[in-house]
């Protein structure tokens, strides 16, 4: 075998012109991709997706590869399976990159869980090997992997819980602590009842969702006044001089969406149609003809002739649209999935009218 | 944390888009023109990410190649140059971990690497030695493939771990490491995921061919009304001259033998809806090619019009002689034009009729449902 170049060679090589223009293309794409999933890490200004942007993003790639053994032990395989798993890597990381570039307000919550899990005795504790911290309101609970975004979604507020707005109450522990039996009995839920370890950052993440934001900045809670509030069960005395404006808000709910995107999708969609899908798929959900009507149209001999091919056709329809934001039912947004219809229905009358 | 949705368009990119050295071959550019018409990130531009890390790569001085003989444990990955197009992707072949070995026959299951999309059935494995991913195997995706397909050699499971998939596999006992999936939920990123990975599957897999009794049993799986048998019956009784015969009906199909001559086959298309038989067409099929190819009985002809909404696996080519029937061992179809190659390694069966069975299911419960 070959000695693998060090991590000095690749650092010269990223440096060098070819590197240079490549990591330049790299960070386009990247760019364009947290643009359209609307992921904001803490080097990208989404207001900006110009040249700076890219030139942040090529930066935090170079330290990406570079700052990790692993991913140069990766660039080193030579091979694609390697290759395209940084892309995710990266995504990834930028992902995670947001969530804690809330930096102090994550932090604040986190700790407070922390020592209401440790404090109360309704909870065990205990760190993972990778020194996460993972609590479990049962001992000998599954392993299970972390939460993803669509597992947090599933988990609503518990209507039940009062909460009076007050910044210091959400880590109190008497808030804090039904609100954690809450999530764990609904993550237990979620895997067949079953007693499973969450890690902690999970709930933090999750009840962050739930806090107002002010523009596209969190509002941030100081720690200091958290701190000292945390553990007084009389926490009057603590309060901060006026109630912050928090709103358990819902998540999912997101007015924004990208109609030129939305708008390319409908254009792409119809080419992976075949022409007698195109037409059916046209007449029953643009023209809204029944069946039979469209059989009669398309001249076949009965009803069950255009169903097959308008079932295939809506099954291409719900896999096209299951990776894009907006367009399926997990994240649907109405005002973009209109759009969407409208300008498919476009796009299907004219290739069906056409000779 | 991560997302489920972002990871299936991430998965679909990496299973389904062309690599860059394929986009370069000025042989694929009509394909390539097609892919960039239906795909909606390469649409947007190229993404760059491996020409990058090629560059980094060409820093090695020349490249590992391995003469590790294949074996149970081995994590490897099918040789990129088994890569196909189909329908506008290019499917890139997976790494996979072997399970078992035979002679010239691998027994593999298909691992993926990002474990938001796993699921019941799959397995995210302890560390693995001198392998910097988390992975997962796909234990419900399992295939037999060529041991020549098998390339490069990244590392390998000990058979204590081996000997606990196939514990977890058979829902005896799940070991300490094991880490529980959540169940697929309604409108799961999930499902598109594992549609596509089957399909992936079955583009290398070697095609072992299910009976039409398993077929069938799969069709109506699900029906609390209809058994299998309920279904032969239905068959029989829609088509007189179809007879099941006392042999067991994996390899037994039966059809009058006036309708056929040397250059027709038999064929029928058997439409099932809701858990009924519900049409039975005959069809055309020419036979342009019958001949005996380095000791296989190869049949090769043209079925149409191919009807719409065929998986490949659903189409059976049955040999027929004195009331003895075998299936193929091995079919390709070409779905746009109907062109068929059918393969039988029992030769003995030269002189038969040729019969062509095609199941369609119109609920959605077929093979690529």
């Amino acid at each position: 075998m070959a000695e693998p170049p060090t991590q000095n060679h690749i650092q010269d090589w990223l440096g060098s012109p070819d590197g240079i223009r490549l990591l330049n293309q790299t960070a386009g794409a990247v760019c364009r991709y947290l643009s359209l999933y609307r992921i904001y890490p803490r080097f990208f200004n989404p207001n900006d997706p110009s040249i700076s942007s890219i030139e942040e993003i090529r930066s935090e790639l170079v330290r990406f590869i570079l700052e990790s053994g692993k991913v140069c032990q990766v660039l080193t395989g030579a091979s694609s399976f390697h290759a395209k798993y940084l892309r995710q890597s990266f995504i990834h990381r930028c992902i995670d990159s947001v969530r804690v570039s809330g930096g102090d307000d994550f932090r604040v919550l986190y700790r407070a869980m922390n020592r209401v899990c440790r404090e109360s005795g309704l909870f065990v504790i205990e760190k993972t090997k990778h020194q996460a911290c993972r609590f479990s309101m049962k001992s000998g609970s599954l392993a299970i992997l972390p939460l993803s975004e669509e597992d947090l979604r599933d988990i609503a507020f518990p209507n039940q819980l009062a909460f009076d707005g007050w910044l210091n109450h959400i880590t109190h522990k008497r808030f804090l602590l039904p609100v954690l039996q809450y999530f764990w009995e609904s993550v237990s839920r979620m895997w067949d009842n079953q007693p499973v370890w969450i890690e902690l950052r999970a709930a933090a993440h999750w009840l962050l969702r739930f806090i107002a934001t002010e523009g596209s900045r969190q509002v941030h809670f100081s720690e200091e006044a958290m701190t000292d509030a945390m553990f007084d069960e009389d926490s009057t005395t603590a309060s901060p001089e006026k109630p912050f404006e928090f709103h358990f808000t819902n998540p999912a709910f997101d007015a924004w969406f990208d109609p030129d995107q939305v708008n390319r999708w409908a254009s792409i969609f119809p080419k992976r149609l075949s022409d007698a899908e195109k037409a059916i798929f046209y007449l029953r959900h643009c023209i809204e003809l029944e069946l039979k009507a469209i059989a009669q149209r398309l001249q076949y001999k009965s009803a069950s002739g255009p169903a097959y091919p308008l079932k295939k056709a809506e099954e291409k329809l719900a896999s096209f649209a299951a990776e894009l934001p907006w367009i399926s039912p997990d994240d649907l947004n109405p005002e973009a999935f209109s759009l969407f219809r409208e300008e498919l229905c476009a796009v299907l009358k004219e290739s069906v009218s056409a000779p | 944390m991560t997302s489920r949705k972002i990871a299936l368009g991430l998965a679909r990119q990496y299973r389904t888009c062309p690599p860059a050295d394929i986009r370069r071959l000025s042989e694929y550019q009509g394909q390539v023109l097609r892919h960039l018409e239906i795909c909606p990130d390469c649409s947007q531009g190229w993404d760059d990410w491996e020409e990058l890390l090629t560059g980094c790569c060409r820093l090695k001085e020349s490249d590992y190649v391995s003469v590790e003989p294949v074996a149970a444990g081995q994590i490897r990955e099918i040789r990129p140059e088994m890569g196909r197009w189909k329908d506008g992707f290019y499917i890139n072949p997976p790494v996979v971990l072997v399970l078992d070995c035979s002679q010239d026959i691998a027994s593999v299951a298909q691992i993926y690497h990002d474990t938001t999309l796993t699921g019941p059935g799959d397995v995210v494995l302890p560390n693995l030695i001198g392998f910097p991913h988390n992975i997962f195997v796909e234990l419900w995706n399992k295939y037999d493939i060529r041991l020549q397909m098998l390339g490069e050699y990244f590392t390998r499971v000990s058979s204590s771990i081996l000997e606990e998939l196939r514990q977890i596999h058979s829902g005896r006992q799940n070991p300490s490491w094991y880490v529980m999936p959540r169940p697929i939920t309604k409108n799961d990123p999930r499902i598109f995921f594992r549609s596509m990975e089957q399909d992936v599957g079955r583009l290398f897999a070697l095609t072992v061919r299910k009976t039409l009794k398993e077929r069938i049993a799969e069709m109506t799986a699900g029906l609390k009304q209809i058994n299998v048998s309920g279904i032969m019956d239905i068959i029989s009784g829609a088509s007189p001259d179809f007879r099941w015969p006392q042999t067991p009906l994996g390899d037994a199909l039966s059809f009058s033998d006036d309708a056929s001559s040397s250059n027709m086959a038999l064929a029928k298309l058997f439409t099932f809806a809701s858990g009924e038989l519900s049409d039975v067409e005959l069809l055309t099929v020419n036979i342009l090619q019958s001949e005996i190819i380095d000791g296989i009985q190869t049949i090769g002809g043209l079925i149409h019009p191919i009807p719409e909404g065929i998986p490949e696996s659903d189409v059976f080519v049955v040999l027929r002689a004195a009331d003895q029937y075998i299936d193929a061992d091995t079919i390709q179809l070409d779905l746009r034009s109907g062109a068929f190659l059918a393969k039988f390694r029992n030769t003995s069966f030269q002189h038969g009729k040729t019969i062509i069975l095609i199941l369609r299911s119109l609920d959605g419960c077929g093979a690529n449902a």
